[in-house]
């Protein structure tokens, strides 16, 4: 039925799509696997591990949170608050309002009481100008900066500037930290003998949870499916994921919102870069790059029990501009980082990880997008048998549940952070079901993301939250009332 | 070159294969899943009739409303039902030396400590399948590979029971082939700040300084070092002389930690104050930034008089001064 030339151009397609199937999916597998045996140790060594000592121990290294916001009103007095309630020692928290134009930096002020204050900068880093410094002596571990608008990369470099302990975090304004979760990431780094320079937590999501004084007082899953398949996209990409990666070295997304740098590093890299839109994962290759190329034996760490809570777009248009940015972000950092690729000096990170991230998650996509039209094409142009394609497009629904429900296993195994039984079959539920409709949605949106990056496009697409999760909360920091309320349709 | 057609059949029962292992896998994940929630609920439920059975709260604890016949009953408690029992009370005594007092009586009586001492010289104790089942950790007594989370687990409570005792058997933990348990005994010792122990871990100070890939980190060893009393500082002094000026370093702050704790103690350092001035003032002049940074911040903790001159040359010090 198909002219010469068109037959060897679709079985060569259909090659190219089982192999991204076959490679793809079997990472994948290896890496739940490597994940499945590290969590359980994980969380069987939680019985012994010190925290204890580390919150009582004054050598424990001083951190500062930085938290970039841009038209944040929203959430941003939660957010504070949530960052001021962590348990740690010796802890800062410096607020970078990157010019917003809603009453962001208003209602940081009226809710922590702050004045207008004195403080040098010195912009070891450079950012966009700083225009003023707000504090409050009764919260003296609390400083508001309003700066120009220069993009969140430029917030998270003032932050830095601004930054005297030898780490610091970052969180992004619509987080809400577990109350140990700063000690939980210090932990791998103090007891490790290698100097590690970055510790990366999980982020799970926060709608249909319950808090109070910036805190999760009671959990629950989202109402939406939309949300439901995220909180089970999430628990796989971190659980199973960024886990397997780190177990083999080759770890090169550390999720922004919640991750602990060493400050002296990250100034050695010049800072977060603006030439992507997704600067953790630039920043976490560039640190890579950095130590291979100096030779610096250092350390990425990574640990699944300190969490940060998120909320995560409730509504399709959102979601479209989240997914978009990072597929972007994703495009922009491989290609920037091109030089790595397949290169020995960089170890397991350009031999296995950047590569599987520019076939599976980067190309990956427009095979398995162009996989949707073509392999239907060659059913009809009899080079596929309906048998084997039924077969096939089963096997693929099949396995993104085995991979999802995996997640979900590992989580029940170990964390449980869903007490209800019901939760959890819905959980599985929508594990199952996550191939089904949903990544096809996803696929379309990353697609745009890589359209977006073959046409040059640099725009940080903001994800503004409409589901309500996170209300603002109660003007007075020390007996705050405000609550996160249950989500959309509660 | 022409492209190679697919063997369709081949792929087919390939696929069907695939299909069938990928469909089954995903349903015992998720049936594992269910009774892993089963479990747990029943873990649970037994911890809770448990401490409803035998009573033993922290309040009742403290005020030692237990009595001989509760000791009688647990006795005959299988060791891993004790474990289950006394796990939440342990982990409370971190924060509670009273409650570790008479849990460590306790636990005495009962001969767990001589239990978990001997689980960190590796002699685990005979356990049957069925006993093991009916015990979250009791299977790992049948994995060698995973006895260490036993044996950590032991040090971790003869640390939260502050069972002076056992400090020679911690201090030979510091050896273990797993780090975890040099970890968790590392930190027990610094809870039961046994002077006899301290050189130990002087010792292990001048390792992981040296060897890049010591199983120790500097960190923990200053940090749990700094736990002792200040009355240890003057084994301190090799350590402020030594020639790597990492361990010059965490001397000198495991001495300012020390220190800082126990302000009033610094009177007891008086008499060797020469020792300390003439070591100090060598430090202050010292090669290493960082160094004679701490060294500022140590003489300024001790109240020591390091001499006029060496005082001045440290104030004059950039490094010092940001300090």
């Amino acid at each position: 039925m198909w002219g010469p030339l068109f037959e060897p151009v679709l079985v060569f397609f259909n090659l190219l799509i089982l192999s991204y199937f076959v490679v793809g999916n079997g990472v994948y597998t290896a890496l739940m696997v490597l994940s499945l045996r590290a969590i359980w140790l994980h969380s069987r060594r939680a019985a012994y591990q010190g925290l204890t000592e580390l919150r009582g121990s004054s050598l424990t290294p001083a951190v500062t949170i930085i938290i970039p916001a841009w038209n944040e009103e929203r959430i941003i007095v939660e957010t504070v608050r949530s960052a001021l309630g962590v348990d740690y020692p010796r802890l800062s928290v410096i607020v970078v309002d990157d010019g917003s134009t809603d009453s962001t930096l208003k209602r940081l002020a009226t809710a922590f009481k702050l004045a207008p204050a004195a403080q040098g900068y010195r912009p070891a880093l450079p950012t966009s100008p700083v225009r003023s410094f707000y504090s409050d002596p009764r919260i003296p571990n609390l400083l508001v900066v309003h700066k120009q608008r220069g993009g969140k990369p430029d917030a998270l470099n003032t932050g830095i500037n601004l930054c005297r302990t030898p780490y610091f975090c970052c969180l992004d304004a619509d987080c809400i930290l577990e109350r140990d979760s700063i000690l939980r990431l210090m932990d791998p780094i103090l007891s490790s003998s290698r100097e590690t320079i970055v510790s990366g937590g999980i982020v799970r999501i926060i709608n249909g949870c319950t808090g109070r004084n910036g805190q999760i007082v009671k959990l629950g899953l989202p109402r939406t499916p939309l949300e439901r398949f995220q909180v089970v996209e999430y628990l796989r990409s971190f659980l199973t994921g960024r886990n397997g990666w780190s177990l083999l070295g080759g770890t090169v997304i550390v999720s922004g919102a919640l991750a602990l740098f060493q400050r002296k590093a990250v100034m050695e890299v010049g800072g977060f870069s603006a030439d992507t839109v997704t600067e953790d994962m630039d920043l976490i290759i560039t640190l890579r790059r950095w130590a291979a190329d100096s030779q610096r034996d250092v350390k990425l760490a990574f640990a699944s029990d300190p969490v940060c809570w998120t909320e995560c777009p409730s509504s399709r248009a959102m979601l479209t501009r989240q997914r978009r940015r990072w597929q972007l972000g994703l495009c922009q950092s491989l290609w920037k980082h091109r030089g790595m690729l397949f290169h020995r000096r960089y170890g397991i990170v350009g031999l296995f990880s950047l590569p599987f991230h520019l076939y599976v998650e980067g190309l990956g996509t427009l095979v398995e997008f162009l996989g949707y039209l073509l392999v239907p094409l060659s059913f009809f142009g009899g080079l596929v048998s309906p048998a084997l394609l039924t077969l096939f497009i089963l096997l693929g629904l099949a396995y993104g549940g085995f991979l999802s429900v995996g997640a979900i296993l590992l989580e029940e195994m170990t964390y449980r952070r869903y007490p209800r039984s019901r939760d959890l079959l819905t959980l599985l539920a929508y594990g199952m079901l996550e191939n089904v409709g949903y990544r096809q949605l996803i696929l379309f949106f990353r697609v745009q993301g890589i359209l977006k990056f073959l046409v040059g496009s640099h725009r940080w697409e903001k994800v503004m939250h409409e589901g309500q999760s996170l209300s603002p909360g109660s003007t007075d920091f020390t007996s705050a009332t405000s609550h996160l309320s249950t989500g959309k349709a509660a | 070159m022409a492209l190679p057609v697919p063997n369709f059949q081949y792929l087919t029962s390939l696929a069907r294969s695939v299909l069938a292992s990928v469909t089954s896998g995903t349903l015992l994940l998720a049936v594992g899943a269910m009774i892993q929630r089963w479990r747990s609920d029943r873990f649970d439920r037994r911890v809770r009739t448990l401490n409803v059975q035998y009573g033993l709260t922290p309040a009742a604890l403290l005020e030692r409303k237990y009595s001989a016949e509760c000791l009688a009953k647990l006795r005959v408690l299988p060791l891993c039902n004790l474990e289950l029992l006394l796990e939440p009370l342990l982990l409370k005594c971190a924060s509670s030396l009273p409650l570790a007092n008479v849990l460590r009586e306790i636990c005495l009586e009962l001969g767990l400590i001589d239990v978990w001492q001997r689980l960190i010289l590796g002699q685990f104790l005979p356990l049957s399948f069925r006993q093991a089942l009916s015990y979250p950790d009791g299977l790992l007594h049948f994995f060698s590979h995973l006895h260490f989370l036993l044996r950590a687990r032991s040090a971790r409570n003869l640390g939260l029971l502050r069972h002076q005792a056992s400090w020679p058997i911690l201090a030979k933990a510091l050896d273990d082939p797993h780090p975890d348990v040099q970890q968790v005994a590392l930190r027990s010792l610094a809870a039961l700040r046994q002077p006899q122990s301290f050189p130990a871990l002087l010792d292990r100070m001048g390792k992981a300084a040296a060897q890049n890939h010591s199983r120790l980190s500097l960190h923990s060893l200053k940090a749990a070092m700094a736990k002792f009393p200040l009355s240890q500082a003057l084994q301190l002094l090799p350590a402020l002389r030594h020639p790597l000026p990492q361990v010059r370093s965490a001397a000198a702050e495991i001495l300012c930690e020390m220190a800082k704790r126990e302000p009033a103690e610094t009177r007891v350092l008086f008499q060797y104050k020469n020792v300390f001035d003439r070591e100090l003032g060598t430090l202050v002049r010292d090669a290493d930034p960082e160094v004679r940074a701490i060294a500022g911040e140590v003489i300024a903790q001790l109240g020591l008089e390091v001499s006029s001159s060496r005082a001045r040359q440290g104030f004059q010090d950039q490094t010092s001064y940001g300090h």
